[in-house]
């Protein structure tokens, strides 16, 4: 049959395509939408003045990234991920460290971020009940949680459920996905019900009545403590490029499937900005709420204070086995005395929180998957058991990487601290990447010669994919800077690099003893990825 | 002695993809050449002279407008390198192709022109006494491509034969399972089976032989592609495509029953891995033609041991 353009005829596997709605919806829903709530905390203590609604517009930022994945995932469809890209460019070495920098790292948040909703969305929602009502009973129970054993126990339990998930299939993963962009709603809906409801004066008189403190006596507290009541450019600056960035990361996974996406060009167009615009638009809500109804200035008093020391805050905010972060899942015991609106509210943060960490331990598991298909680690790891329908052993190493993360995320928390290491980690992945893309059109000139015309595109002469991969590292090399400066100022722990220094030696031993284990077999893994010359 | 086999497949057309193959021997100094079915193309481009003199082409959402010989031919290339036909018309010509079996008759003429240039190419390049090669029409390929494939000196078509090399014994079957689209050479199940049977009948020797079929044995894991809906669209879930077994009863009934040395596949094209099926190793290599990335396996064959080694490549 002839259509209008070019002529096609019968064979097999022409129309295996999938929506751009489909795609959208896959690149919104991997970042934890919520994790936006505990942001308004860290992000203004380490960066003071930093004014959260604002600094989600630096999301701007990611878009030249997006735009990079853009001109690779349309370059090279069937392929997809950084591993391909950036050993098809540069390097199979190359490749797997810039891929393990963001597999562990996406790994390490879903093992480590359990703790997050256990503290925050439980112990938290059951503790604003027990604070409203003035009920020792209901504290207790939060204390109870609170502890380090009961945590890792309810956290390993969950870290369970999200593997039966996995062995369960897509389907059930597909299914909680939209239950936790319907919760990231619902929250918003709460927070703006509760601006209607109760408003910063209610808000005010119900702090007074049960924090055991003054509101105008933390503000001025807070000031000492180093708060800053205007908004600080530079701050907001490195707030967004930092932890609002941060809350992006996983939009991107959408290049995975694309080959499989119908009118991959405007699809892949779709699903890697529209996503970016839907989070701006959700985060934007959530923290201009939150300051709506606790006051912007009393936040950031809270956040200072927070950071200079647990015993600062107001009694009824200080835990006894955990940091103290007053996130709104704990606020909200003076926005509201209802108590199904509180723990709904927690429930919230719950659900998208798991779900999302769930959803961000299924890239990894695709590219352990992808490192045992290319003989860089076992073989045993890319097997499928024919029982399940699913990489087994691939599911297990995740599993297990992630409860070791669940484990360090919770004794050893200066380790953990802020999770400021996942975001130099994955950014020096993105700088290995924004490389690639600078060099692609030079390195692998007869794969972009002959790659659709959309990806050819030239400024000045420039491919716009090198000026992309350019921008990539400018914003890459610049994060670094920003996370950088908490440890520079003394206020976070040099434990961060150790950590990324460890994570970076892993990928190149890994490689190293395959290089060698596979020379002495007769097949060098330099021959497998080195390209035939076409002529 | 050792044998280094290398195995790729479903080149669909891509002049990259088949040249890459025509010089893999020499880039990964392999004994033995062997190209799967799908040699030919699923698209043709055609390349519109419009009245101003210039030519224009409409392919992957993006429409290239050139106005001289030297540009034009370059967009051939281009087209031709993933995988595309080309054909240059005027606008009247490209509005005359209307019904499918006009559409047929132009893919014809570009796949016999295309075929014809890779059969002289190879046997420029290839000298069948130093390295073997054998190369075979799979289902999406039509049936008058045969007397094509079997014209070159230096390539042998393997389909529905076995071919002794270096001791080996390749069993070639470009037929696969019946497909949604009922491609030219799709065939039952028991129709396959009863190829594979008669042909592996006559070799000598199973644990000396290697299979060469297109179609992957079902529910092996190398022939997982996404389920599809009436409508041919794929299922959706989890963020990711529903991906079920498509390949063939018979094949892996076959392979079950004769346990060669080796079985090659391809078909499937996202589906690359090798695995185990009794003592047979089995081997989708997948195909990314359209990128001009070939695809495929190098096998180390050795007469004690039989598969001493195996690597997926990407060149």
């Amino acid at each position: 049959m002839a259509t209008q353009d070019v002529f096609i005829r019968t064979s097999s596997g022409l129309t295996r395509q999938i929506s751009a709605r489909d795609a959208l919806m896959y690149s919104a829903m991997n970042p934890g939408l919520l994790y936006s709530l505990v942001y308004i905390v860290w992000a203004p203590a380490f960066y003071p003045g930093a004014h959260m609604g604002l600094a989600v517009l630096f999301v701007l930022m990611i878009f030249p990234i997006a735009g990079l994945y853009w001109y690779f995932s349309v370059s090279m469809p069937r392929s997809g991920g950084e591993y391909i890209y950036v050993s098809r460019t540069l390097h199979p070495a190359l490749g797997l460290w810039a891929c393990f920098m963001l597999s562990v790292t996406a790994l390490s948040w879903t093992g480590q971020l359990q703790d997050w909703w256990i503290r925050w969305g439980l112990a938290d929602a059951i503790r604003s009940v027990g604070i409203s009502h003035n009920s020792k009973g209901w504290i207790d129970v939060a204390n109870a949680i609170d502890q380090p054993i009961v945590r890792f126990l309810i956290g390993t339990g969950a870290l369970l459920l999200t593997l039966w998930l996995f062995m369960k299939g897509t389907r059930a993963m597909m299914r909680v996905s939209y239950w936790a962009v319907a919760f990231a709603w619902l929250a918003v809906l709460i927070l703006g019900l509760l601006v209607i409801v109760t408003g910063q004066a209610g808000f005010r008189d119900n702090f007074n009545r049960l924090s055991g403190a003054d509101y105008n006596a933390i503000l001025q507290a807070g000031k000492q403590a180093g708060a800053l009541f205007k908004v600080g450019f530079v701050a907001t600056l490195y707030a967004g490029m930092v932890y609002v960035n941060l809350n992006t990361l996983g939009q991107t996974f959408s290049a995975n499937l694309a080959g499989e996406i119908r009118g991959v060009a405007k699809s892949q167009a779709l699903a890697l900005f529209g996503s970016l615009v839907m989070q701006m638009a959700i985060w934007f809500a959530a923290y201009m709420l939150v300051y709506a109804i606790v006051g912007t200035n009393f936040m950031q008093a809270l956040d200072s204070l927070w950071l200079k020391g647990v015993h600062s805050l107001p009694p009824a905010l200080q835990h006894a086995h955990t940091s103290s972060e007053p996130v709104p899942m704990l606020l909200i015991a003076f926005m509201t005395g209802s108590p199904i609106l509180q723990l709904l509210f927690g429930l919230c943060f719950i659900v998208a929180t798991w779900v999302s960490l769930a959803g961000l331990g299924f890239a990894p598991i695709r590219n352990v998957f992808a490192w045992s298909f290319d003989r860089l680690i076992p073989t045993k790891f890319s097997e499928i058991k024919t029982r399940y329908r699913a990489p087994v052993y691939s599911i297990v190493a995740v599993i297990v990487v992630a409860e070791v993360f669940l484990y360090l995320g919770i004794y050893s928390p200066a380790y953990s601290t802020a999770i400021l290491y996942t975001i130099i980690a994955w950014f020096l992945g993105w700088i290995i990447l924004g490389i690639a893309g600078i060099v692609y059109p030079y390195r692998r000139k007869e794969l972009f010669e002959a790659g659709p015309p959309a990806t050819q595109r030239r400024i000045g002469g420039i491919p716009v994919i090198s000026i992309l991969g350019f921008l990539t590292l400018v914003v890459s090399v610049g994060t670094e800077w920003a996370v950088g400066q908490p440890f520079f100022k003394g206020d976070a722990s040099a434990s961060q690099y150790l950590t990324v220094l460890g994570m970076a030696v892993i990928p190149v031993i890994i490689y190293v003893i395959a290089h060698f284990y596979h020379k002495s077999k007769g097949i060098p893994i330099k021959l497998q990825f080195s390209q035939v010359p076409p002529e | 002695m050792v044998l280094k086999l290398f195995f790729a497949t479903d080149v669909h057309g891509s002049e990259t993809t088949f040249r890459k193959w025509l010089n893999a021997a020499g880039h990964y100094g392999a004994d033995v050449l062997l190209l799967g079915g799908d040699l030919t193309g699923k698209m043709l481009v055609p390349i519109v002279q419009e009245q101003d003199g210039t030519w224009t082409a409409r392919y992957e959402g993006a429409r290239v407008r050139v106005d001289d010989e030297k540009a034009l031919a370059e967009v051939e290339k281009a087209l031709r390198q993933r995988g595309y036909y080309t054909q240059r018309m005027t606008p009247e010509e490209k509005e005359s192709v209307r019904t499918p079996e006009q559409v047929e008759e132009l893919f014809k003429s570009r796949m016999a022109e295309v075929l014809q240039g890779w059969v002289g190419l190879a046997d420029e390049r290839l000298d069948p006494a130093k390295t073997p090669a054998v190369w075979m029409p799979g289902n999406d390929d039509l049936e008058f491509i045969d007397p094509f494939v079997s014209s070159s000196k230096a390539i042998q078509n393997g389909d529905g034969r076995v071919i002794e090399i270096g001791g080996y014994y390749i069993l070639s079957i470009g037929n696969a399972n019946t497909t949604p689209w009922n491609c030219p050479r799709d065939v039952t199940e028991d129709v396959l089976a009863q190829k594979i049977d008669e042909l592996a009948a006559t070799v000598p020797d199973m644990s000396r032989c290697i299979f060469n079929v297109h179609a992957p044995p079902w529910g092996s894991n190398l022939d997982l592609a996404p389920e599809l809906d009436d409508d041919f669209k794929p299922t959706v879930e989890g963020g990711g495509l529903k991906m079920i077994p498509v390949g063939s009863t018979a094949v892996l009934e076959a392979i079950r029953k004769w346990q060669p040395l080796l079985s090659l596949h391809g078909h499937i094209h996202e589906c690359s891995a090798g695995i185990k099926i009794g003592r047979t190793l089995c081997i989708n290599t997948g195909s990314e033609y359209h990128e001009g990335v070939l695809r495929g396996s190098l096998v180390l064959l050795d007469p004690k041991k039989g598969v001493k080694n195996f690597a997926l490549t990407v060149g």
